[in-house]
């Protein structure tokens, strides 16, 4: 890894970021709290929402995780592995590859790091259900236990991680130390960095990568750019948005239901007039909430009001009308009586006796000045006076007697009073649509009324007014019909209003709660849009280093393929996310995936895997990689070779392949490499050990099994031939390679030679000539060529792997194996 | 020189044989061991049914199971001959066959030398 194509080591922090942006785009308080409520928590959130003030993250560092390499890995009862294991690697960078044949345990190893650091991960809750019986190993009594020396950089000793399983995988229990503390992953601080820069990698999930949903792809590819914490906060904020908007689209879906039951009503000759005045209300562009209540709550207008007049007192009151034709009957009774005496007379003879009186009050007793007849004495005096007084009563009678006629007379006019608008004209026709049997009866009591208090042709007499007071009693209970039957309209026309009256009501509450919401929604979507612009700034930002390592990856994996990688890039927002892969196939831009080969989407995958992983944020310092090379042809494991001995520079690579074709490029690239070989014998025991190249493997398994004083000597007769051809044979696979592609042939033909060679001969054939020998005398002639006695030397190894002579020395035998390897080394220079 | 069986349960000896020394070599040997067994098992049925003296292994196998009176167990013990032999030989990226896949080999050349 070039530190050109890292990204920077020291990254300004998220919230640092989106202070600043926000402040870039004059966020108000509101906006802010609601920023930093998403970027903390759902709970943060619902309380911003509510109108809490949440403060940015106080701006600490995060926490640095602390470079990690990998010193061991030991495995108890764990998937294949029985009695413990354990797998020592080597704390520094470098390559190792971890050889094993599939079942021989090397896997498990990769799983068991994987598990212990892990622990109860999503990844192997969608195993099968027969992984998930299967994690605990078989043959093993004991606990299932997994350990592992990790070196953490700036300790003088490794940290020893150990993981402990109960009764099903999912119950663990992770230590550290040799106290065995209790810790998670969170607290060593791999939390993220386990997700983001995942430092495993399997067969499954090589082929895997690219066939899951572009957005998947999409994810696992922007999550090592860190930006988990703005996607978290979009999506919080998207369902506080969708969550809010939720009132204004039901509001305006009732909004919609209720203007066509509306429009409906507003052709019913009842509430017609009423429903047509709320719908109006209702469907201006912002509607008047305060009108609408008023409308419908308040008292109505239209024929309902004129109908309404009707039910109050109309003023023609029956028990006045006969208070009032009793009282101008005894007026005019009374006043008849009073007619039939002569009442100025009267009056006059009284003055006259006055003034008689007054005489005699000043002249005293004497004779009558009028008759000269008469005199004027006491006695006198006291009968006028008496008789004075009573033609004064009479006088005076008569005038009360008539101004009490008039007073009742002009009651009784007052009380027939004209007819009310009420029952006019104009309200009748407003009303005729509305309940025209209500209209009839107005109009027959507007008649009826207007007959009763039209004056008479000679006057009021007090006859005439008698007459008309005898009819109130006949229109009042007209009106009251009227009053009654209006009463009924009224409480009809309520009836049918009152369920429109509700849902208006209704609507416009909830009205009022959307505008709430709808004020929050708007304010969510404006931070959903501002995340969006920043998670899309940062992330080109970020991103492009990744890209460019892939494409400088695939371009060392690829080898021969033809097909090259142009522009690796994450494109699309929410479901249309997906990376995008531009390749070319001979220069011909095409689509990534449908022409490419199951080696190349392999190499493709480690192409995009190797980046994540190898970020400079990332604290693990080893990346575990099991089986790439299976659907990889020759070129490619090369290739694969050259670019994992690239990145072991500076990082612990450990390979689990399950046959020998990567050690084997290895080896011809002079690819410095650690190689561990796992063995699994029955019971589940299984070894790992440090092994050379396979010739020089071969030829100690010769020398110690030859040497060793714990197999019986017939044992040995029989086996160490087996090694010593073994031996020769690998000498002459690992020189063949470099002969034959310096001749121009391609690694898959050469492949295809070496497949062909089925023995020792044709393998020396081969590495001699170039070609398959056209016999094993070729062979032997070219050794005696070479060195004397040779050829003798070759055919005593043949002979003796298939029938060893009784006599047989295997520690010479295995001398005698190391001159033959040593000459065929010395031919090929 | 041992017999065939005495062959096959060295070979079965070995797998099951903890002794360190062995331990990266064992199915190695083991596979010589068997393969050594299922060779002279085959040499010494051919010679006593009139049939011997091959010098190619292939037609060897190809006479056997045109002879044995079950062919079908002819046919498994070439493959597993070939299996075995590939063991033996540093010939192909293939790596060491596993225990379980000795001991399986290990018994259809028992039922073989058995079936004599």
């Amino acid at each position: 890894m070039t530190d050109a194509a890292s990204p920077e080591p020291h990254l300004p922090t998220l919230p640092a970021i989106l202070a600043r942006r926000a402040a870039d785009a004059g966020f108000d308080d509101d906006a802010r709290s609601l920023l930093w409520a998403a970027y903390d928590s759902d709970e943060a959130l619902t309380r911003a929402v509510a109108g809490a003030r949440i403060e940015p993250p106080a701006a600490a560092e995060p926490r640095a995780a602390r470079p990690v390499w990998l010193s061991s890995i030991a495995v108890e009862g764990f998937r294949g592995i029985g009695p413990p294991a354990e797998l020592l690697i080597s704390a520094q960078p470098g390559l190792t590859l971890v050889v094993g044949r599939n079942g021989s345990g090397k896997s498990s190893f990769a799983e068991a790091l994987e598990a212990l650091l892990t622990g109860d991960n999503l990844r192997w809750r969608d195993r099968p259900r027969s992984w998930q019986d299967g994690w605990r190993n078989l043959h093993h009594d004991g606990p299932t236990v997994v350990a592992a020396e990790l070196q953490l950089e700036g300790d003088t000793a490794p940290t020893r991680l150990e993981r402990r399983w109960g009764a099903s995988f999912t119950e663990s229990t992770l230590t550290a130390g040799p106290a065995g503390t209790p810790v998670t992953a969170a607290e060593l601080g791999w939390d993220e960095a386990l997700t983001n820069h995942k430092p495993f990698l399997s067969y499954n999930e090589l082929g895997s990568m690219l066939e899951q949903s572009p957005s998947t792809i999409y994810d696992s590819m922007a999550a090592v750019l860190g930006l988990d914490r703005l996607t978290e906060a979009r999506d919080r904020l998207r369902l506080v948005r969708l969550d809010a908007e939720k009132p204004t689209k039901e509001v305006t879906r009732a909004r919609k239901a209720l203007l066509d039951d509306l429009t409906a009503a507003a052709d019913s000759p009842t509430i017609g007039s009423r429903a047509a005045e709320a719908r109006a209300a209702l469907a201006a562009r912002r509607p008047d909430l305060a009108q609408l209540e008023a409308l419908a709550f308040g008292e109505a207008t239209g024929p309902t009001d004129e109908i309404g007049g009707l039910v109050q007192a109309l003023g023609l009151d029956p028990i006045a009308g006969q208070q009032a034709a009793a009282e101008l009957v005894a007026a005019r009774d009374r006043r008849a009586l009073a007619a039939e005496t002569d009442a100025a007379r009267s009056g006059r003879v009284a003055a006259l006796l006055r003034q008689a009186l007054d005489v005699h009050q000043h002249d005293g007793d004497g004779r009558c000045p009028v008759c000269g007849a008469g005199t004027l004495d006491a006695a006198w005096r006291a009968r006028v006076d008496t008789e004075a007084a009573a033609l004064e009563a009479l006088a005076t009678d008569i005038r009360e007697a008539d101004t009490a006629l008039e007073q009742a007379r002009q009651r009784v006019l007052q009380l027939l009073v004209s007819v009310p608008a009420a029952l006019g004209l104009d309200a009748e026709r407003a009303m005729r649509d509305a309940d025209p049997h209500l209209a009839e009866l107005v109009a027959e009591a507007r008649q009826r009324w207007q007959e009763l208090v039209a004056p008479p042709a000679d006057g009021w007499t007090i006859d005439q007014l008698l007459a008309r007071l005898a009819g109130v009693e006949e229109v009042s209970a007209l009106v009251e019909r009227v009053r009654v039957a209006a009463g009924d309209s009224v409480a009809s026309r309520d009836a049918e209003w009152r369920p429109l009256a509700g849902r208006l009501s209704g609507w416009v509450t909830a009205a009022r709660a959307a505008e709430v919401s709808s004020a929050t929604a708007a304010r969510a979507g404006q931070v959903e849009d501002f995340l969006k612009d920043a998670e899309a700034a940062i992330r080109s930002a970020r991103f492009q280093p990744i890209a460019d390592q892939a494409a400088a990856l695939w371009a060392q994996l690829r080898q021969q393929s033809n097909v090259s990688l142009a522009r690796v890039a994450l494109e699309g927002r929410t479901t249309s996310r997906r990376v995008e892969l531009d390749v070319t196939v001979d220069g011909t831009a095409t689509s990534a995936l449908g022409v490419m080969s199951q080696g190349e989407i392999h190499a493709l995958a480690l192409s995009l895997f190797l980046p994540r992983v190898t970020a400079a944020e990332s604290p693990f310092r080893f990346l575990i990689i099991d089986d790439p090379v299976q659907a990889m042809d020759p070129a490619r494991v090369d290739g694969l070779a050259e670019v994992l001995s690239t990145i072991a520079q500076d990082h612990q690579v450990i390979v689990f392949t399950h046959d020998d074709r990567l050690p084997a490029s290895c080896r011809r690239l002079a690819v410095e490499a650690e190689i561990v070989e796992v063995n699994r014998q029955s019971g589940s025991r299984v070894t790992a050990r440090l092994t050379a190249g396979p010739a020089e493997r071969a030829i100690d398994d010769a020398r110690i099994l030859a040497s060793t004083q714990r197999l019986p000597e017939s044992l040995k007769q029989q086996i160490v031939p087996i090694h010593c051809r073994r031996a020769l044979e690998a000498q002459a696979r690992d020189l063949i390679w470099p002969r034959l592609l310096a001749a121009g042939h391609t690694p898959a033909r050469i492949d295809e030679l070496l497949d062909e060679a089925t023995t020792t001969n044709d393998l020396l054939g081969l590495l001699f000539f170039g070609r398959p020998a056209t016999g094993p005398d070729q062979v032997y002639r070219k050794l005696d060529e070479l060195s004397d006695g040779m050829a003798k030397r070759l055919r005593f190894l043949n002979r003796t792997v298939h029938d060893p002579p009784p006599d047989l020395n295997p520690e010479v035998l295995t001398g005698e194996t190391k001159r033959l390897m040593r000459l065929v080394r010395d031919w090929a220079g | 020189m041992p017999t065939p069986t005495q062959l096959l349960i060295a070979a079965a000896a070995v797998l099951a044989n903890d002794e360190a020394v062995l331990d990266g070599r064992r199915s190695v040997t083991a596979a010589a061991l068997a393969r050594q067994a299922i060779e002279s098992a085959v040499d010494q049925w051919l010679a006593a049914n009139g049939a011997g003296g091959w010098s190619n292994r292939r037609e060897a196998f190809l006479c056997l199971a045109a002879l044995h009176p079950d062919p079908a167990l002819a046919r498994q013990l070439h493959d597993t001959w070939a299996r075995l032999s590939s063991a033996c030989h540093a010939t192909s990226y293939e790596l060491p066959p596993i225990t379980s896949e000795l001991e399986r080999w290990i018994a259809v050349a028992r039922r073989f030398v058995d079936a004599q």
